[in-house]
């Protein structure tokens, strides 16, 4: 290609603070949800570990049961949707664009919509403990009528739902961003079915969003309704039904577990097929797997209300539903281990982490094979046998992925390696204390011990298990302490990786480490899910004791054009943020008809930060629309 | 009283074969084992756990063995080994998508054929009807109509169908009895039904599954199951109207303290034949005849009738028993007419 004389200098890569915070580049936009979700994962483990420490002694009186329903509150909704949802997303930023070979998002602005949105989001959940008189105290479930202003009168709820809405909109732009760019912007040759299967998990999850999370935002919208205009949809007494929330919720909420985990499937085939020098095996059953269990995973929510009272018929329809789950689950366990039979296994951090997945993903996998037993489901259903067995698909799962995708990329994102040895540490104290943890938590339940309760007697015959669970925590938490160990040493070490560390087989690792800008300069030929590992031992896969050596510097600083910085996402989210308060204060639980004074104060209060908020919201909208894309 | 030793014997047993761990907590008692069954409802559910269990094992120790001998087995000896490619297998594939199909085709099977006989809606029979409230955090129990009107403990009689109606006068509630029935939620403005039946006499701990505020943790309750006779006399005592202290008695001046709406007692509880007529809070006509008070989480007894009139916030933080700062003196007097109250 001739020199272009119209080449935008943007091609360089910009730094400080202010680069920052109008970013557009789907790495940076990565790297800040990823450090930003790390951040609510450890304010989320910490309120496990004072869930904890409540529950290691019976009768402890460490916490009052006001102050233990906020706390574990706050854990489920700060891990559902502070931590893993963003965690996937900011690995999915990074890397779909890299593996399909594409420049950017296909939209950067919403991109940075999206992280704006999840962090002011969840600073707005966090306020309640400061500003709402409380946080939210309902479960992460919010069940109604208990999330009603009866029975829980402070603003805590009116911020869960508010925040709620703004990552709502957030996963949903974001959701919108990955399905687009991964149908439009593949590199020539990367069809759908040459997907890497991460790329899969981003677009299953991404389909799953759309459809799913708009059943919560209508649900809380309701909700917020009864609470702040004194409308009945979920009392029963002004014909509405409690029943309906839960419906709503559940719609969201099952889809929702997949949402979180699809990233992680992929994650985890790409670390196992690249430490195993082969291709994932049964890759078509593996994204028809994929594709399946999403769609199951909106037939089966009401298996989360076995018990509320629904006709045998239902009951029996949703645990079908629900076996039928297993199938492709089966599918996906045996094709990981089909790809690491006869593999030639580096058994380092990442693929530790992927094979402890495999390992314990699979006694998730069976405990809800054995909840979705009706039966068994009204004996075992909200008691800690459940806490067990959805730790068991989230941690487990999702975060024992998202571990192994850390070690597996963090070269490529930063030029450094982890450190193995503080690596296989983390690894054996997060398996020890797992274990510990939640295995335990499955006994305990089986014993009659329900969840959500913020203490217990003595008699129950649940102290030493409890106790056990609580030294677990402790111990996966140590695992985690050198796991941050491990990023900041690292951090300060020399940039040692390659482009292509791991004997790699997509293409992100086609590019530097870390990629620039632009992430490529030139596209290798791209013909099987595995382009890098063609280039490298020829088209038909077969192996060749010297690699080629692939040249991708396409000569250093590429003419590349890249879309314009903009501030304008965070203006618009700061004007969204805004409203959500002056929502919040503005009205107060209906009484704006009933009281005049309450009513004097609301009229003050609600012009002012309502309609700044709008004024706030346009002013970044205009701007948007004003600024040239790039 | 449970027969702690079947417990014990079966736990212990297990507990040679498992972990010195197990075999010490499993001499401690454990009340609400689902899996120590005293009904033949709860029996069979135990059952099909145990059956779904051991599959599970079995498809576990599988998954775990290959999987660790792979990793043993593979593990990358030389830097330039050069495993086959393999992109697949379909005999393989389609035996690892068939076999678990099929297991499931026969839990499901079970699962099936099992709620018609321990489903809530399917009782095996017309008996006794009962009625069951939950309140913010108590369980208020009905007879007869609501004529007989009591709470925490829920008195049945052995060897007959008890069907239970449940009402929430507030959110979400779940009725629980582990040794006896799985759960069913009981929801405001829904009528929920379930059953209980078993021959075996004895107390059997439940508890609220579903979490409805502060106190979801202390909302408990006991089912007695009493021989026919044993509970008709009891059905029989609980409908008389309640015991007169005799005067000049402290009990008869705890009842004025009572029945003075400047303690406010009387707005939220009820003694049948006196001015006490309030329904927010646990009737309390025979309350001395119960187990247990405070959402049964202290058993019925001087010192602890005591402890709750002196601060029930201390006992049971966020419950919503208000009662003024009283004096030990006038403590000691009301909870003698509490105690009267047989």
């Amino acid at each position: 290609m001739a020199t272009n004389v119209l080449a935008l200098p943007r091609a360089a890569e910009p730094t400080g603070i202010m680069s920052w915070i109008t970013t557009v580049d789907h790495k940076r936009i990565g790297i800040l949800y990823l450090v930003t979700a790390v951040i609510f994962f450890i304010i989320g483990g910490i309120e496990a570990l004072i869930i904890r420490t409540q529950l290691a002694t019976p009768s402890s009186t460490l916490v009052d049961p006001a102050t233990y329903n906020q706390v574990f509150t706050m854990h489920g909704t700060t891990m559902v949707f502070l931590a893993l949802m963003p965690l996937n997303s900011g690995f999915g930023n990074y890397f779909v664009p890299l593996m399909i070979g594409a420049r950017d998002m296909a939209f950067p602005r919403l991109n940075s919509l999206g992280y704006w949105l999840f962090l002011f989001g969840g600073l707005l959940l966090y306020s309640s403990f400061l500003i709402g008189g409380g946080a939210p105290d309902a479960g992460w479930f919010g069940y109604a009528p208990l999330s009603e202003r009866a029975y829980s009168p402070t603003h805590g709820i009116d911020f869960w739902i508010l925040s709620l809405q703004l990552l709502g909109i957030s996963s949903i732009i974001g959701g919108l961003n990955f399905i687009v760019t991964i149908l439009n912007m593949r590199a020539p040759g990367m069809t759908l079915n040459r997907l890497p299967l991460f790329v899969w998990g981003t677009l299953v999850t991404s389909l799953l969003a759309i459809f799913a999370i708009p059943s919560i935002s209508v649900a809380l919208f309701l909700l917020l309704f009864d609470r702040t205009f004194a409308t009945s949809f979920y009392l029963p007494g002004g014909s509405g039904d409690p029943l309906l929330w839960q419906h709503l919720f559940w719609f969201f909420g099952h889809p929702e577990v997949y949402i979180m985990i699809m990233p992680s499937f992929g994650i985890i085939s790409e670390v196992l097929a690249t430490n195993s020098r082969k291709p994932i095996f049964g890759y078509a059953a593996m994204a028809f797997a994929f594709a399946g269990i999403s769609f199951v995973s909106f037939t089966v929510w009401a298996h989360h209300m076995f018990a509320v009272g629904m006709s045998p018929l239902a009951d029996a329809i949703f645990a079908g539903m629900s076996f039928v789950v297993g199938v492709p689950t089966g599918i996906k366990i045996f094709n990981w281990l089909g790809t690491i039979w006869r593999g030639s296994l580096r058994v380092n951090t990442a693929f530790l982490f992927a094979a402890g997945f495999i390992g314990q993903f699979t006694i998730g996998g069976l405990g809800g094979i054995m909840l979705a037993v009706v039966p068994v489901d009204w004996q075992i259903t909200d008691t800690y046998f459940v806490v067990g067995h959805f730790h068991y698909t989230l941690f487990a799962g999702t975060v024992l992925a998202l571990f192994a995708g850390t070690y597996y990329w963090f070269p490529k994102m930063t030029g450094r390696f982890l450190n193995e040895k503080l690596g296989q540490i983390h690894f054996w104290l997060t398996m020890v204390g797992m274990t510990m943890l939640f295995l335990t938590m499955h006994y305990v339940g089986v014993l009659g011990m329900p969840r959500r309760i913020y203490t217990y007697g003595p008699n129950m015959g649940w102290d030493l298990w409890n106790l056990i669970e609580t030294i677990g925590a402790f111990i996966v938490a140590l695992g985690v302490l050198f796991f941050i160990v491990n990023l900041f040493k690292s951090m300060r070490q020399k940039a040692t990786a390659t482009n292509d560390p791991w004997d790699g087989q997509t293409l992100e690792w086609a590019t530097s480490s870390p990629p620039p800008a632009y992430n490529f300069a030139s596209m290798i030929p791209v013909n099987s899910p595995r382009p890098l590992w063609d280039a490298k031992y020829g088209p038909h896969s077969e192996f060749a004791s010297n690699p080629k050596k692939i040249d991708l510097s396409g000569g250093g600083n590429a003419n590349v054009h890249l879309p314009n910085p903009s501030i304008w996402p965070l203006v618009l989210t700061i004007g969204l943020v805004i409203i959500a308060i002056g929502i919040i204060f503005g009205f107060n639980g209906g009484a704006l008809a009933l009281d005049i004074s309450s009513m004097g104060m609301a009229v003050q209060s609600l012009p002012i930060a309502f309609a700044g908020g709008i004024v706030v919201f346009f002013i970044g909208l205009v701007g948007w629309i004003a600024q040239p894309a790039g | 009283m449970r027969l702690l030793w079947t417990k014990w014997s079966r736990l212990c047993a297990l507990g040679i074969a498992s972990l010195s761990l197990f075999g010490l907590a499993s001499c401690q008692s454990t009340p609400q084992d689902i899996l120590a069954p005293f009904s033949p409802a709860a029996e069979l559910t135990a059952n099909l756990f145990y059956f779904v269990f051991w599959i599970a094992v079995i498809i576990f120790i599988f998954v775990e063995g290959l999987l660790v001998y792979f990793v043993i087995r593979y593990k990358r000896r030389a830097e330039n080994e050069h495993p086959e490619q393999y992109h697949g297998n379909t005999k393989l594939e389609i035996t690892w998508t068939v076999i678990p199909a099929l297991i499931l085709v026969v839990v499901f099977f079970l699962t099936i054929r099992a709620m018609g006989q321990v489903g809530p809606t399917s009782p095996p029979g017309q008996g006794i009807p009962v009625r069951v409230i939950g309140h913010q955090w108590w369980w208020e129990v009905q007879y007869n109509d609501g004529k007989v009107n009591y709470a925490t403990d829920l008195h049945i009689p052995a060897g007959q169908v008890v069907n239970v109606q449940l009402t929430s006068e507030n959110v979400i509630h779940s009725f629980w009895v582990p040794s006896l029935m799985g759960k069913t939620d009981v929801v405001p403005g829904y009528t929920n039904t379930t059953w209980l039946y078993t021959d075996k006499i004895g107390e059997y701990s439940g508890q609220c599954a579903e979490f409805c505020g502060a106190q979801h943790a202390n909302m408990l309750f006991k089912v007695i199951v009493q021989s026919p006779a044993d509970f008709d006399a009891w059905l029989k005592n609980v409908q008389a109207p309640a015991e007169e202290p005799a005067p000049g008695s402290q009990a008869a001046r705890g009842k004025e303290m009572f029945l003075n709406p400047k303690n406010a007692c009387i707005g939220c509880h009820t003694v049948d034949g006196t001015a006490a007529v309030g329904v927010t809070g646990p009737n309390l006509t025979h309350v001395a005849s119960r187990d247990c008070i405070a959402g049964c989480l202290l058993p019925f007894d001087h010192s602890n009738v005591v402890k709750w009139l002196t601060d029930p916030q201390a006992v049971k933080p966020g419950t919503l028993m208000r009662i003024p700062k009283l004096t030990p003196d006038e403590v000691d007097a009301l909870s003698a007419y509490m105690e009267s109250l047989k």
